[in-house]
């Protein structure tokens, strides 16, 4: 019941301050969608979004946050065979490997392997010419972002990664909603496109902020909330997999649907009599021979990962596997070889027009076949999108603060609660990544469980921030939480120089470069804030634009 | 991708100044009616342009789709952050760009060094009044005026 209570303070708190009228029309209703939708789901969309932004740099990340992989010469011809030779040298009961190789982002191989069909997967970081295993520090690196970005994962080994996933499902189906109503609500925009007017000042600039990074990106945000929704859909729909794919036994055979959603014959998968020898370890297979066959096969591709394991019948079988930036579409091809005599078995590939769709989507959200121009370009729309929810945001709390300077009275305690909120994440989140990359720096190499005090280090941070935003909710909060990123982000390039490890000075490069960039913007952001008379949003201030009547 | 940046640029700003208040911000002067016709022809054709442009460049169009709509997106908010700050130069910048689009294409196209391919781009240059003195003309920024 206290809940019940609560949430009914809570819509009180929250009601607009206009009464609604009698009728409303379809814009108003919309306009009321677009408001609601996007203030609940608002703050969490904005951290998915901005780690999803974040996440086009992933193999940039990992590599920054673990500088022992730096410096490595090009990749040996023959690596392969090295690892496998080594691999094998380290143990004789190995079931299963995926091996990927170096490529123009990641200057190490990456080996996925384990010794029995069930175990968890061992991963290890190898020298590109000699194959040997590297030791970096233990971190999740870049792949937190991602993984947070989709599933909230909170520590390296989530317990809550299913529930993560649904939430982030829910945001994304308001992020839907929110735009598809903002097109009805902002459709005066279209009117006035290319119009931004920051000189004006108050709740003027906020919207028009609102409206130009909303509309002239809408296309971005449409593509990547529609297909981030689609790439989970056996998760959020899977009755109609489940009454198509059934076992013989009458259970959902969900493995035969994935495995043609990516080309496979599904008979190939299923497993009908178990053999005896699916449970044998991996003999020496002919790598050479058979990378030999995919180049040739892929004249203008690129060879992307190795997989080895033994099929339904337990007989070997290598899997070459395309460059995932070779294309468009997700699910890059793949060539099955015979793992004894090394011939070719089966190309794999996904063919049907819808499969072929989704893998389009898919690729597009994924943006594996960016190269650096088009990467930066897709980072500057995935910013943008960051902004259009930060700036829908603050003009939720500026319009009302703006309402409320005509009436007398306190600030009602649920704007008050909003405006914590805003400046907890949107200025809380950037700091909190940036803590994520000093603790990356700075915590002792021998900690245990190092990944989760990293994450630790993220989450308290973050904490941090939400409790200076509650206690000052106004120009002081966002003030002093943008001089810290300043001084954060600042900071990364210095720190990067100072312990970029093993005695060896790394070159400052471009990522770090571009933190600085952040802490500059940052302390900028925060200088600006700092007197009474230099401001946009704050309540203290007369707001700007009560003669012109502002529509949304 | 710069190709089609320009060329997506210039034929934003042309749809810019077929609207009322961005034409009166820029040019100073209301918009006719035979103007806004032109303008908007110019920059609907100059937008199908910069998606031809990508095309060759790409091995499959498919990708060459994608470039332009990155392009399109990024061009837009780069002329309306232009308007907002230098609106007296949004007719010779996105005359610049053509320019610039154009002199390289036509390069490309005919493979050669000689100055012929620059010609046209010179009378485009003529036509948007691209010159230092419209390109560094003081007073950039200005309030616009409430209709």
């Amino acid at each position: 019941m206290p809940t019940l209570t609560a949430l009914l303070r809570l819509r009180t708190a929250l009601r607009p301050l206009s009464p609604a009228p009698k009728r409303e029309g379809f814009r108003q209703a919309m306009s009321w969608l677009h408001t609601w939708a996007g203030l609940v789901l608002g703050w969490l969309l904005f951290a998915i979004f901005l780690t999803g932004t974040l996440s086009f740099f992933r193999a940039e990340f990992s590599l920054w946050m673990r500088p022992e992989l730096t410096g490595l010469p090009t990749p040996a011809p023959d690596l392969a065979e090295k690892v496998q030779a080594s691999l094998q040298a380290h143990s004789s009961e190995v079931r299963q490997w995926i091996l990927t190789l170096p490529d123009e982002r990641q200057a190490h191989a990456t080996l996925l392997w384990r010794d029995s069909l069930q175990g968890r997967f061992e991963t290890l970081f190898l020298h590109p010419d000699t194959g040997a295993v590297l030791q970096p520090r233990a971190t999740l690196g870049g792949d937190f972002f991602y993984r947070f970005h989709f599933e909230l994962r909170t520590a390296q080994k989530g317990r809550w990664v299913q529930e993560g996933r649904w939430l982030v499902g829910g945001a994304t189906l308001a992020m839907l909603v929110a735009l598809l109503s903002g097109i009805v609500t902002h459709r005066r925009f279209f009117k006035d496109f290319f119009t931004w007017r920051p000189g004006k000042g108050g709740q003027r600039a906020w919207l028009d902020a609102h409206n130009v990074s909303g509309v002239l990106v809408l296309p971005f945000y449409l593509l990547i909330t529609f297909s981030g929704l689609m790439i989970f859909h056996t998760l959020y729909l899977p009755t109609g997999i489940a009454s198509t794919y059934r076992t013989h036994q009458g259970g959902v055979d969900s493995a035969a649907y994935l495995a043609e959603l990516q080309g496979e014959k599904p008979e190939q998968s299923r497993r009908a009599q178990p053999s005896a020898d699916l449970d044998r370890p991996l003999p020496t297979l002919p790598l050479t021979q058979v990378l030999a066959q995919a180049r040739l096969a892929w004249p203008e591709g690129r060879v992307g990962s190795l997989q080895a394991r033994r099929d339904a019948q337990g007989q070997p079988l290598i899997e070459v596997v395309r460059h995932e930036g070779d294309r468009l579409q997700y699910r890059p091809q793949r060539l099955l070889f015979d793992g004894q005599q090394g011939h070719l078995l089966q190309a794999v590939d996904a063919q049907g027009p819808a499969v072929r769709t989704y893998g389009v989507l898919y690729g597009l959200h994924m943006a594996r076949f960016a190269d650096t121009g088009l990467r930066w370009a897709l980072f500057a729309l995935g910013l943008l999108g960051s902004g259009m929810i930060a700036t829908g945001l603050v003009l939720w709390s500026v319009k009302r603060d703006a309402q409320a300077q005509r009436k007398p009275g306190p600030r009602p305690w649920g704007h008050r609660l909003v405006a914590s909120l805003n400046i907890a994440t949107l200025a809380g989140l950037p700091l909190a990544c940036a803590a994520l990359l000093w603790a990356n720096r700075l915590l002792p190499l021998d900690t245990p469980g190092r990944p989760d005090a990293e994450l630790g280090v993220f989450f308290g941070t973050w904490g941090l921030g939400l409790a200076w935003a509650l206690w000052q909710a106004g120009r002081r909060g966002w003030c002093g939480l943008w001089a810290a990123n300043g001084l954060a982000w600042l900071g990364l390039p210095l720190l990067h120089l100072l312990t970029s490890a093993v005695g060896i000075p790394a070159p400052l490069g471009w990522m770090s470069l571009s933190m600085g960039l952040v802490g500059t913007l940052a302390a900028a952001l925060a200088w600006r804030l700092r007197s009474p008379t230099a401001h946009h949003h704050t309540r203290h201030t007369p707001p700007l634009s009560t003669t012109v009547e502002v529509q949304p | 991708m710069s190709q089609a940046f320009l060329l997506s640029y210039a034929a934003w700003s042309a749809l810019a100044l077929s609207l009322d208040r961005h034409h009166e911000d820029a040019l100073g002067r209301p918009l006719g009616p035979h103007e806004r016709w032109r303008w908007q022809w110019l920059g609907w054709s100059l937008l199908a342009l910069s998606f031809g442009a990508t095309v060759p460049v790409h091995a499959h169009p498919s990708q060459a789709a994608v470039l332009w709509a990155v392009a399109l997106s990024l061009s837009a908010l780069a002329v309306t952050v232009s308007l907002c700050a230098w609106p007296h130069r949004a007719r010779p910048l996105a005359g610049l760009a053509l320019v610039v689009a154009m002199t390289v294409g036509l390069m490309v196209i005919s493979k050669s060094k000689e100055p012929l391919p620059l010609i046209p781009p010179i009378y485009l240059a003529l036509f948007f009044e691209v010159t230092p003195a419209t390109l560094l003309a003081p007073g950039g920024s200005h309030d616009s005026v409430e209709p």
